[in-house]
């Protein structure tokens, strides 16, 4: 590809600026929850992207909580069939959106991370993905009662 | 079911919303249904020697779509709450089919099929068997490296070869 | 023949030259090679049909004969031989040199599936995402719709554009994932086993940041509703004086679920879900030192200020209060009956005192509670009660 030049080069910069630089400690964010919601025209496609989702859960160790289909979502529209006049004659289209909803509970920031980026890769054509996070997260410190 | 002037209006109105045949209503008809839907749309009209050949998706009729037919472009611009780039897929497939017709003529013998996975661009399709297999690698490259730079991200071309003899799935 | 017919109507010398080359014979015309053959074996060929014959064959298979796929060799008149027209008909030698010329038939491979081990690893067959490969899928699929009342099986593997169209997980099955998440389990942390309690959780970690990412094909990976951060906590978790809580509800209306005790803080106004998330924290912080603050006009609130049931501040107190004190009154005047509990109450006592009776606390928790619960049997059968006892003494 003619873009993989440039790459090369740049990664070798960054390589060499990393050496200086020292990595910071950060702390693993805790998710409470995560919700993949899933769509496709295809029912059936649907189906398979959530056993492999299932099967990488298993390897990683990601407790899947609840999987649940939606309600698909129909959505037609009545055009003029003719070009001029004609009013009388319509031809309809329809869309179908179809659904699907994995909850996953209590994972870690890292887990999540390494988990959906794998899930995300490996996304068929066709198919988008809504990822709800809910992270837990302690009160700021500055929110206390006033000394006075 | 009496057919009076508000019955008659009734039925007009139906026809506005669900074109149909005008049976129902009446029982001394008995039109069929072939004669009253005219739609001609992506239907291929037969010869009277029956010699004209047609590959399996051609052979299916629009209303078909997504029963016993597959569509040619798959992406995630049509979906519920996701048109916001609907207009400037649809524009991208013309666009890459346009070009396939072009750079790759007479050599498809099927649709151009367009997949888009995150933002990769594949193309793929049955390509004539022709001697020269050289043209055809020469083709691929040529394919990949202009749309990928039209287009602005990778573009892959997953052709395969087939006799024009093995797709034909019925003659009409 | 139907592609002979077609070409001729452009007329153009080449054409003409082209049929009589012998890609799409012509019918009437004889495969000139075989005619001028000196080969002996050729010649010994079996009976060549009849015109009738031919016509009776063409009936039948109508459907080959107009594919082309077959030519039909016409028996040869030794009276009526094959006129070879100068500057048209081409040599019989020359012709059967070109023949001898031509390319052999392309001879395909075998596809890759026939020589194929099942003891094979199949990640290294299909290791990444790729349209349907007939050539390279070992097991028969099928697809394509056959009505039913025709005899004929779906279509096969080869030459199907429907399974190549169709999204494969042939680069997902279960070796592949097994080989992918060994290699990337190493990034993975354990969730801590003392938070598996919800409870627990709770207690140390109140606050929870929703966020939205979306995946889907497009030109940009950027979305513009990942920038909506939403932020959840239980008002018990926060230290606020009853002042300060009343203040803090006031001050947040709708966003607070009664319910649940849980308080919700969206934002969207800013471009970027960081720029979202930091002004969610600022209007915590802000609703949360302004409700410990106490402004002087506050003390001007009346009881429809109130979000609870504020016994002191209620016109029921007064009323109840002012009904108990006439009551006494016309005791003490007209010597009219009392209720037996309001009898041993001294006359000139103050509504302060009153107050203070069981009957009138009694009251004061019916009425709290009606308001707070809402109206119901029980609860209008517990207030219709105290006040019998109350006003008549029942």
């Amino acid at each position: 590809m003619f873009v993989l030049n440039n790459l090369h080069n740049t990664a070798l910069q960054y390589s060499n600026t990393c050496m200086i630089c020292q990595e910071k400690e950060e702390t693993d964010i805790l998710y409470k929850g995560l919700d993949l919601e899933l769509k496709s025209h295809d029912p059936r496609v649907l189906d398979s992207y959530r056993k492999f989702v299932g099967e990488a859960a298993k390897e990683l160790d990601v407790s899947i909580y609840h999987v649940s289909t939606p309600s698909r979502i129909i959505k037609r529209t009545s055009l003029l069939k003719s070009v001029h006049v004609y009013k009388k004659h319509f031809v309809q289209y329809e869309s179908r959106t179809h659904n699907k909803l994995i909850q996953i509970k209590n994972i870690t920031g890292s887990t999540a991370d390494t988990f959906l980026e794998y899930i995300q890769r490996n996304l068929p054509e066709g198919v988008m993905m809504k990822v709800t996070k809910c992270r837990l997260e302690k009160i700021p410190e500055h929110i206390k009662p006033p000394t006075s | 079911m009496a057919i009076t002037p508000g019955t008659l209006k009734i039925l007009a109105l139906r026809q506005l919303v669900r074109p149909g045949p005008l049976y129902s209503w009446s029982q001394s008809f008995s039109t069929s249904l072939i004669h009253e839907k005219n739609i001609r749309a992506g239907q291929v009209k037969g010869t009277a020697n029956k010699n004209k050949p047609l590959t399996y998706e051609q052979s299916q009729y629009p209303h078909l779509m997504g029963v016993t037919k597959s569509w040619n472009s798959w992406n995630t611009s049509n979906l519920d709450g996701e048109m916001a780039f609907a207009p400037h897929t649809t524009a991208e497939d013309t666009f890459i089919r346009k070009f396939m017709l072009g750079a790759w003529h007479d050599l498809f013998l099927t649709e151009v099929i367009i997949k888009r996975r995150q933002n990769m661009v594949i193309v793929a399709g049955f390509v004539k068997r022709v001697p020269q297999t050289r043209m055809l690698y020469f083709l691929k490259g040529f394919t990949e490296e202009l749309l990928s730079h039209f287009l602005k991200r990778p573009v892959t071309v997953e052709i395969q070869t087939a006799g024009l003899r093995d797709l034909i799935h019925k003659y009409v | 023949m139907a592609a002979s017919i077609g070409s001729f109507s452009t007329f153009s010398k080449w054409t003409c030259i082209s049929q009589l080359l012998g890609r799409n014979y012509p019918i009437g015309y004889t495969c000139i090679v075989r005619h001028c053959s000196a080969n002996a074996k050729e010649n010994k060929k079996p009976a060549s049909p009849t015109p009738d014959e031919v016509r009776e064959w063409k009936k039948i298979n109508w459907r080959a004969y107009a594919t082309g796929r077959v030519r039909l060799q016409v028996p040869e008149d030794p009276d009526f031989p094959v006129m070879l027209i100068p500057g048209h008909s081409v040599l019989p030698q020359v012709l059967e040199k070109r023949e001898q010329a031509k390319r052999p038939p392309m001879k395909l491979t075998q596809p890759r599936y026939r020589r194929m081990l099942p003891e094979q690893d199949w990640t290294d067959v299909w290791p990444t995402a790729h349209t349907f490969k007939w050539s390279v899928v070992p097991f028969p699929v099928r697809q394509g719709f056959v009505k039913p009342t025709e005899s004929a099986l779906p279509r096969e593997k080869y030459g199907n554009a429907e399974l190549m169209k169709i999204p494969n997980f042939l680069h997902l099955t279960p070796q592949h994932v097994q080989k992918h998440c060994a290699a990337i389990k190493k990034f993975c942390t354990p969730w801590p086993k003392a938070l598996e309690d919800d409870t627990v959780c709770d207690k140390h970690f109140p606050l929870r940041v929703i966020t939205r990412d979306y995946v889907a094909d497009g030109p940009t990976m950027r979305d513009p509703r990942a920038r909506f951060v939403t932020i959840q906590l239980k008002l018990s978790s926060l230290k606020l004086d009853e002042h300060a809580k009343d203040k803090f509800l006031k001050l947040v209306g709708d966003r607070y679920n009664k319910e649940t005790d849980v308080l919700t803080l969206e934002a969207d106004r800013c471009p970027v879900r960081k720029q979202n998330y930091e002004y969610t924290l600022y209007l915590l912080t802000a609703l949360y030192h302004e409700s410990w603050k106490q402004e002087p006009w506050e003390a001007d609130q009346t009881e429809v200020d109130m979000i609870k049931f504020e016994w002191p501040l209620t016109t029921a107190k007064a009323k109840v209060l002012d009904t108990i004190i006439k009551i006494k009154q016309a005791q003490q005047e007209k010597g009219s009956k009392v209720p037996k509990i309001l009898e041993d109450l001294p006359d000139t006592s103050s509504p302060d005192l009153i107050e203070k009776t069981e009957i009138i606390q009694e009251y004061k928790e019916v009425l709290s509670e009606l308001y707070e619960h809402g109206e119901d049997v029980h609860q209008l059968e517990k207030y219709k009660n105290t006040t019998k006892k109350l006003l008549i003494g029942l």
